[in-house]
């Protein structure tokens, strides 16, 4: 069956192809024009894409007359990779206008790289086999790759892109072998057994073979997978080319390495956890995942709350939001190996909310972070400040889209935060003493990842955003050039709206995706106002609580305005210290803080040059025979609740080990 | 009918928070001049104090954004919203079912940020300080809170906090279990309360009524986290709404009693122990952190065994 929004979403991809391909030949009068073709094709992509979310009621698949003779290439358009296809073509087009219209047209670089990205992307989203959608991801990273100056982290990102092309293709041919499944039928693609099957070519709900389901070969694809798609996601071992990335690369092709090439990232691991989900893989996959997640929620968190540029704070967040992501996926992957699909349900919820976020808001961060550079003149935080008197519509949005990617209500990173608390409680209620361990921990990695989160946006917006210019460029810097600026607006407005009604957003656009990953049974996903958790009909309803803040704040603010006597201005108070002198106009720098203290440096484990593993040193320990000079007196309330600190612990691991011990007998 | 007594509860509720606030900041101080022997201020001071800063003028620093000059309104509303939410002395509002744990904490959160974001703002040195000193605590007290509150949702099977309460009313399984745990949470909880109510310096950010609304939303901070650790582990006396106004007046005693005793706790704590020193906080929340942990093991054992 061809389906007319598949073909043209095909036609859309052909387009951007050709205009990357020819743009850099074009003379910088028709570039502009270019850009805006280009933007049109995107944004009618999204609009398709939308179209095919709302609409199709069946799945659409393409026949494509090249390929191996035996073996077509196929594509199809699925409620998953119309999801993801909306935000790719969403994002993208953010990116191509932003770049259009703030970046001089001279350049013949500006285009061709993003556009060309954004079509492999596309076209990886929409292919049904490893080899296509390998060669999807492939185009897209050597079109990011190809702008920027040679470095090293950007060659790294060159071969991890390249390392996740390839595997995808291995895993491809591995599942077609050890499944059997190489015929093409173009039936109805089942989600639930999408993945290594469909990768490799096949489809059909019927034709997966008990017999394969735990077979060495199939756990060995699923792993090589996980570490490809983790790897171009930014999961945690594997992720600090993806912090460093950003740095080498102009503002335009990290919007779209952040913003759009990590989500389709996320999707392929989606697919492939899919595929194990099918097979009725064994729970410990899905813990597996969630620890990795939770590791680079926390990790990912932690480094943005350290790194000093405007640039690579926003790539860390979204290093966070791949591993909220993937313990979204781990959670999913738990619930339908332990047969608990309304609790994978909650977990998808999450997983989409968190993608959500990483391409609205990480891409809204990336975008204004080329233009603070090009009006401030530096990325460094300890090189900005004040810019919000300067830049006020750029510091809304930089406000906006942080508040999606924190956890704090009524706000999207909130929805999505809770909604994989709720998942892991009901995980936690369901399972036996030592995965139960693995659930508390989880639930406090999310809690952990949030609160570090929000350190490091509390550190962008107060360091970068507020209190004094430190350099004369940043007190005249200009806000984003006029026609710009609609474009971080709707997004960062867009993000706002999934995060006041997540559950309508959640049905609308995810639905049936959720419907069909949780195992396509029960009542279709229903449209409503509130979160719900598993049991009860309590949840979390945002609407209410901006009522509720709406109402108070307007209260206090009636209040204020009615009651206070007239307002004078003065200097802000220095503890009684002197003005600074006149050569040093917006104060002294030194008494303005560049937010280092906010976190402590991440623990690392360094391997020195003589070769020795140098172990991460925590704060406190006490050498022995040595009395360091911050000791803790032994009488002191500090000491006493140590030592009570430290016997509660105790007891606490000897419970611990008292409960395996049980449910061991 | 139970829809318009919800209501109704509702709108006491408010009220009653709304009245509470001044006169538990200037109870508290006359509490702590008692303790020390010397005369309290009258209970109705806090009003006073309010009208008093309202008659003062506003100083504005130069330069400050709009941040600065909307954080008090917005903070108070941030701690106003988690004050509606929970439940004083009867159970049943007709917000109840918004009544999310996890959501109030994020209010909480929220508000504590809007002040750092007000102190960076100024520029000054000091702002740097109280910003950082007030995020690096943030960082660890969210997680420990969590972990604090897992045992009861765990019970519970939810993190509404109704539920949570009622479940204590009961007389099911998880209500033993549960009780078994309470004084472990409570020391965790109670140790969060402190740490988090810890105050920043509003008055060099704010003055006249800016600083008046500041200083409400920080007294008002403190009775959201006394109805929490009441709602949560002495639900003792509380009314259900089912029962009619009858309960009322009873719940309404009970509210008084858990919040007089919290305010004494607190004051001696802070008599004997002084307040909680930067140095002295990581080692408290370290403690808090392994209570809740313990809690949770106990409810996982206790629901394992039953």
């Amino acid at each position: 069956m061809t389906d007319p929004v598949l073909a043209l979403l095909v036609v859309i991809i052909l387009v951007l192809f050709v205009l990357g391909a020819v743009s850099a030949a074009l003379p910088a009068t028709v570039r502009q024009a270019t850009g805006f073709v280009a933007a049109g094709a995107s944004g009618f992509g999204a609009l398709l894409a939308l179209l095919s979310l709302t609409l199709a009621a069946t799945d659409a698949t393409l026949e494509l007359p090249i390929g191996p003779p035996s073996l077509a290439f196929t594509l199809a358009c699925d409620p998953l990779s119309g999801f993801f296809l909306l935000l790719l073509f969403l994002t993208g087009t953010a990116a191509i206008v932003f770049a259009t219209e703030t970046e001089p047209a001279s350049d013949p670089a500006t285009l061709s790289g993003p556009v060309i990205c954004i079509a492999g992307l596309a076209l990886a989203l929409l292919a049904t086999d490893g080899i296509l959608l390998g060669l999807g991801v492939a185009v897209a990273s050597l079109a990011l790759w190809a702008t920027g100056e040679p470095n090293r982290a950007r060659g790294m990102q060159l071969s991890i892109g390249l390392l996740a092309a390839g595997a995808m293709v291995i895993v491809s041919a591995l599942g077609a072998s050890t499944l059997g499944l190489a015929s093409l039928d173009g039936s109805v693609l089942g989600l639930s057994t999408l993945g290594v099957s469909t990768l490799g070519g096949a489809s059909g709900s019927g034709l997966v073979r008990l017999a394969d389901r735990s077979s060495l070969p199939t756990h060995l694809a699923f792993a090589l997978a996980l570490v490809a798609a983790g790897a171009l996601a930014g999961l945690a071992p594997l992720h600090r080319w993806l912090v460093l990335a950003p740095t080498v690369m102009p503002a335009r092709a990290g919007t779209l390495l952040c913003g759009a090439m990590v989500p389709v990232a996320v999707y392929c691991l989606l697919r492939t956890v899919a595929s194990g989900a099918g097979m009725g893989f064994a729970p410990w996959w899905g813990a597996l995942l969630m620890a990795l997640g939770a590791v680079s929620a926390v990790v990912g968190a932690w480094i943005a709350a350290r790194e000093p540029t405007l640039a690579t704070i926003p790539a860390a967040l979204s290093c966070r939001q791949t591993g909220l992501a993937a313990i979204g996926i781990g959670l999913t992957l738990f619930a339908l190996a332990t047969d608990l699909p309304s609790m994978a349900r909650l977990a998808l919820g999450g997983m989409f909310l968190a993608v959500v976020g990483q391409a609205l808001c990480v891409t809204v961060l990336m975008l204004v972070s080329g233009a603070v550079l090009r009006s401030a003149g530096s990325l460094r935080l300890d090189r900005l400040g004040g810019l919000i008197h300067r830049m006020p519509l750029t510091a809304s949005c930089v406000m906006a889209a942080l508040f999606g990617l924190v956890a704090l209500p009524p706000g999207l990173g909130f929805a999505a935060s809770w909604l994989l608390i709720q998942a892991a409680l009901a995980g936690l209620r369901s399972t036996s003493a030592p995965t139960q361990i693995l659930f508390v921990g989880l639930i406090a990695g999310i809690a952990l990842s949030a609160a570090l989160a929000l350190a490091a946006a509390v550190r962008l917006i107060g360091v970068a955003f507020l209190g004094r210019p430190r350099m004369p460029r940043s007190s005249v810097a200009e806000d984003i050039p006029r026609p710009a600026r609609p474009v971080p607006l709707v997004l960062a407005g867009l993000s706002l709206c999934v995060g006041l009604l997540p559950g309508i957003a959640l049905a609308f656009l995810a639905g049936p995706a959720i419907h069909r990953l949780s195992g396509g049974r029960g009542e279709p996903i229903r449209a409503s106002l509130a979160l719900l958790p598993l049991e009860g009909e309590a949840g979390y309803v945002p609407l209410v609580i901006l009522a509720l803040l709406a109402l108070g704040a307007a209260a206090t603010i009636a209040v204020l305005r009615r009651l206070s006597v007239h307002q004078r201005d003065g200097p802000a108070w220095q503890d009684g210290f002197a003005r600074a002198p006149a050569w040093l106009p917006f104060g002294d720098p030194l008494t303005q803080t560049d937010g280092r203290g906010f976190v402590p440096d991440l623990p690392s484990v360094r391997i020195s040059r003589g070769g020795r593993i140098r172990l991460p040193r925590l704060a406190g320990r006490v050498q022995p025979g040595r009395v360091p000079a911050g000791s803790v007196p032994s009488g002191s309330m500090r000491g006493r609740l140590a030592t009570a600190g430290h016997a509660v612990l105790a007891l606490v691991v000897g419970l611990l080990m008292l409960v395996v011990w049980i449910e061991a007998l | 009918m139970i829809l318009a007594l919800s209501i109704l509860a509702q709108l006491v509720h408010v009220a009653l928070m709304l009245a509470a606030v001044p006169v538990l900041d200037c109870g508290m101080r006359w509490l702590a001049a008692w303790v020390a022997g010397r005369p309290g201020p009258p209970l109705l001071a806090g009003w006073w104090d309010i009208v008093r800063l309202f008659r003062k003028q506003v100083v504005v620093t130069e330069g400050q954004s709009p941040i600065t000059t909307a954080a008090p309104a917005v903070c108070l509303a941030l701690t106003a919203a988690g004050a509606v939410l929970v439940p004083s002395f009867t159970l049943g509002m007709v917000l109840a079912p918004c009544a999310d744990l996890v959501a109030i904490a994020g209010l909480l959160m929220a508000a504590r940020v809007v002040m750092v974001l007000a102190a960076l703002d100024s520029g000054a040195a000091w702002g740097g300080l109280a910003a950082s000193r007030s995020v690096s605590l943030t960082v660890i007290t969210e997680p420990v809170l969590l972990v604090a509150v897992l045992a009861l949702a765990l019970a519970a099977g939810a993190t509404n906090l109704d539920t949570i309460a009622s479940i204590q009313h009961d007389d099911s399984v998880s209500a033993g279990v549960v009780l078994a745990a309470i004084p472990v949470i409570a020391v965790a909880l109670g140790v969060l309360a402190l740490v988090d109510t810890a105050e920043m310096p509003m008055d060099r950010i704010f003055s006249g009524g800016p600083l008046a609304v500041a200083k409400l939303a920080e007294t008002l901070r403190l009775l959201v986290w006394f109805n929490l650790l009441g709602a949560l582990l002495l639900p003792i006396g509380m009314a259900h709404i089912e029962a009619g106004l009858l309960d009322w007046p009873l719940g309404l005693l009970s509210w008084g009693g858990r919040t007089l005793f919290l305010a004494v706790c607190v004051t001696g704590l802070r008599a004997v122990g002084g307040r909680l020193s930067p140095a002295q906080t990581r080692p408290a929340l370290g403690l808090a952190l392994a209570c809740g942990v313990l809690a949770v093991v106990m409810v996982l054992v206790g629901m394992a065994v039953a």
